[in-house]
């Protein structure tokens, strides 16, 4: 190797030297930079982490709160649609029972002179069969015609059935009225009894029998109430939802234990509703029974729920049981309960307050 | 049409280090296309006035600006730190003309005003494009940018870097000519036929709370959200102090548009942070996070940009880097894959210099107004 290239490589060497110097004066500083950087990092991530689980948690709950509003915009826009429903259907009942009123008047009004016309009438004929007891051979053939002596045994009957009619209508439409409280929606003291008992007799043709079932009995067994402050028309809308459900069960029943007594040769039991009312301290109690299947365990802790049914699709909305539990627990501070047992039955128990205190009705009076 | 040649020495003498860049450059130097500009990135450590002398004292006749960085790259040598990198400009068609001004800290919009007026000259044409060395430290940045606007308007391209002095934020220097400087502004102007295109890009990404500048004071946030300021950084550094890796995304006006400030330093008593420029008051706030790769890709993004844009049929000559310090601190030893990714993307050929800054000048998500940038890669293609 010649001096040149020696002195090449020294050059190169040195600066190799003076690189590696300086590289090497740095590292240190870039190490510190480093671990502080790694440090910082750290510190930046935890708390990023820290902050996401928080925003999780929240939204977890702001998810469950959405959830719950949902339920309760549903629930509210069911119970809304459900309570419009029974108030069209009160105006309808009070629209029928007032159409139905007037001319039934008349009828009714007129059934007594109508009597006493028959009954003259009648007298004047007995009065001139006794005077002309040979009448001529033309009157002799229209009193053959007519019957008379069978008008004379008949008019009476008719014109009791009238009475009898004019009398039932007349109370359907004041049990219609009664039904429909239209013109009583008001907190007021009302007779409990009235109420269900109106609200049977719009149950009446569900009651009936048929070819296929026998006719509900239903059993009443009132003990002497005072009268209870209430929605009258609230509290027969339970009534309603109760005894429907009740029909509805005993019909499904029957239909059941016919074919299964069908196949084991056995009479199936009576269908038939229990009601029973009682003064229970400061409180009325009211108990509507059937003797259906009755209700399974687990669907019994849903009943109240909004938008449970077990009834096919389009014939219940899962609204009945959960507005009426609202109309007893808020709107009458009492309590609905249910008890059931599998093939004994099911029974419904209310029990309201017959005096509510001051601004305790959940609705506004 | 412009030519370049690139000379790169990372020798930390200075006198070895200035021979081998002139050598480098008068090797790619054609006589058909004259030497009329050079422009000089050095470390803070060289003897910088003998360098500027030697280079001044082989090319009598160019226009040379200039200043240290925190780190150079070029076609030649990649990235290093403690290196000099020279470009000289050839061109018979091409004019540039350099202006300084000084005293920025004293008057920044003068300063900048007096940099254009005097580059200018007697010019009667209206330049293409500016390059700016501008100091990094000091005063409030933005102010030059806005003074640069002021004379050449508020679209012209621009396009620059704040000097450095390796992150100890205690003087960095600008040249022009033989002369070295501090506080001061050099720019070029450049004339005639020159293509260019840029891509701005930077990576990070706002993360956690967001806050309002609600107390700002020269160069620094005393409040935010009615708090001290430091209580933001606190929150998430768990008292180590905010530095620059972390920087605040300002949120523009009109919503999810944003730049970036880099924290250079606090006061723990008075929970006021430092910053290299006036913040504005009342601004959506959060600090920002980039992951080495969220870096790359930004580098990335920005050239493909220039290159996409870039005019003409010809392929661009030269390829001007302005990176910001705090890329090149977090990237750490993967920094010189910013230069590989250049070099990959790039046409045969193309030469390119760059350094790492105390912030960017150029315009803002590649077409908008010019501004000054920190935490940016600015890619400006010539040719």
């Amino acid at each position: 190797m010649g001096d040149e290239s020696i002195a090449q490589r020294l050059k190169e060497l040195e600066k190799e030297n003076r690189i590696l110097k300086k590289q090497l004066s740095r590292s240190k500083a870039d190490r510190l930079q480093l671990e502080d950087n790694y440090a910082r990092n750290g510190s930046l991530l935890r708390q990023i982490i820290e902050d996401l689980e928080s925003s999780k948690l929240v939204l977890e709950e702001r998810g469950q709160a959405l959830e719950l509003a949902l339920h309760d915009i549903q629930r509210m826009q069911g119970q809304l649609i459900e309570s419009e429903k029974m108030s069209a259907l009160g105006v309808l009942v009070a629209g029928v029972a007032h159409e139905i009123n007037n001319p039934v008047g008349f009828i009714y009004g007129n059934i007594g002179h109508l009597e006493q016309y028959t009954i003259a009438l009648l007298e004047l004929t007995s009065l001139y069969e006794e005077i002309y007891p040979s009448p001529h051979e033309r009157i002799e053939a229209a009193i053959e015609a007519i019957d008379l002596p069978f008008l004379r045994r008949d008019i009476p009957k008719v014109l009791k059935s009238m009475w009898v009619g004019a009398e039932r209508i007349l109370e359907i439409v004041k049990s219609l009225r009664n039904f429909s409280r239209l013109d009583e929606a008001e907190f007021k003291a009302v007779d409990l009894h009235e109420g269900i008992d109106s609200t049977l007799m719009i149950l009446q043709s569900q009651l009936k029998g048929s070819p296929d079932r026998p006719q509900i009995e239903v059993v009443k067994r009132y003990s002497a109430l005072p009268l209870v402050q209430c929605y009258p028309g609230k509290l027969n809308q339970v009534f309603m939802n109760i005894l429907v459900n009740a029909i509805d069960a005993l019909v499904e029943c029957y239909t059941h234990r016919l074919k299964s007594a069908d196949s084991t040769e056995l009479t199936p039991e009576e269908p038939m509703i229990c009601i029973e009312t009682m003064v229970q301290g400061d409180d009325v109690k009211i108990t509507i029974s059937d003797n259906g299947d009755g209700i399974p365990l687990a669907t019994q802790s849903k009943l109240f729920d909004p938008f449970f049914t077990t009834k096919e699709v389009g014939k219940g909305t899962g609204l009945g049981l959960s507005i009426s539990y609202q109309i007893i627990v808020e709107n009458h501070h009492g309590k609905l309960s249910c008890h059931s047992e599998l093939s004994k039955g099911t029974m419904f128990t209310i029990v309201i307050p017959i005096v509510q205190k001051d601004d305790r009705s959940g609705t506004k009076r | 049409m412009l030519k370049v040649a690139v000379g790169h020495s990372n020798d930390p003498d200075s006198e070895v280090a200035v021979l081998e860049v002139i050598e480098q450059c008068l090797a790619q130097c054609q006589p058909d296309h004259p030497v009329i500009a050079g422009l000089l990135l050095v470390a803070i450590d060289f003897d910088h006035q003998f360098i500027l002398d030697r280079i001044c004292d082989q090319f009598p006749d160019i226009v040379l600006i200039g200043g240290t960085t925190d780190g150079e790259l070029s076609s030649q040598l990649q990235f290093h730190q403690d290196s000099l990198v020279l470009t000289l400009f050839c061109s018979k068609d091409i004019q540039i003309q350099a202006g300084v001004g000084r005293h920025l800290s004293q008057d920044t919009l003068a300063g900048a005003i007096q940099a254009i007026t005097s580059a200018k000259g007697s010019n009667p044409q209206t330049p293409k494009l500016c390059l700016t060395i501008a100091e990094g430290m000091g005063y409030d940045s933005n102010a030059v940018v806005e003074g640069l606007h002021q004379v050449l308007g508020e679209t012209f391209p621009v396009f620059g870097g704040a000097t450095a002095d390796q992150q100890r934020f205690d003087q960095s220097y600008q040249f022009f000519g033989r002369e070295v400087l501090t506080d001061a502004v050099v720019v070029f102007l450049m004339y005639g036929e020159v293509q260019f295109s840029c891509g701005v890009a930077h990576g990070w990404q706002p993360i956690g709370k967001s806050a309002q500048l609600t107390q700002v004071g020269p160069n620094k946030v005393v409040e935010i959200d009615d708090t001290r300021a430091l209580d933001l950084y606190d929150y998430y550094l768990k008292g180590l102090r905010p530095s620059p890796e972390y920087p605040l995304a300002i949120f523009e006006e009109d919503g999810e548009q944003f730049y970036l400030r880099s924290p250079i330093g606090c006061d723990p008593t008075t929970g006021e942070i430092n910053f290299l420029t006036n913040l504005p008051v009342n601004s959506k706030v959060q600090v920002a996070f980039a992951s080495r790769d969220d870096v790359l890709t930004a580098t990335q993004d920005s050239f493909k940009t220039a290159l996409d844009r870039y005019p003409g049929t010809q392929s661009p000559e030269f390829a001007l880097i302005f990176s910001c310090c705090t890329r090149r601190q977090i990237l750490g030893t993967r920094t010189e894959e910013e230069c590989q990714l250049i070099s990959q993307l790039a046409p045969s050929n193309l030469s390119f210099m760059g350094f790492y800054t105390y912030g960017e000048i150029g315009p803002s998500e590649t077409d908008g107004p010019v501004r000054l940038h920190h935490e940016t890669f600015i890619t400006l293609l010539l040719g």
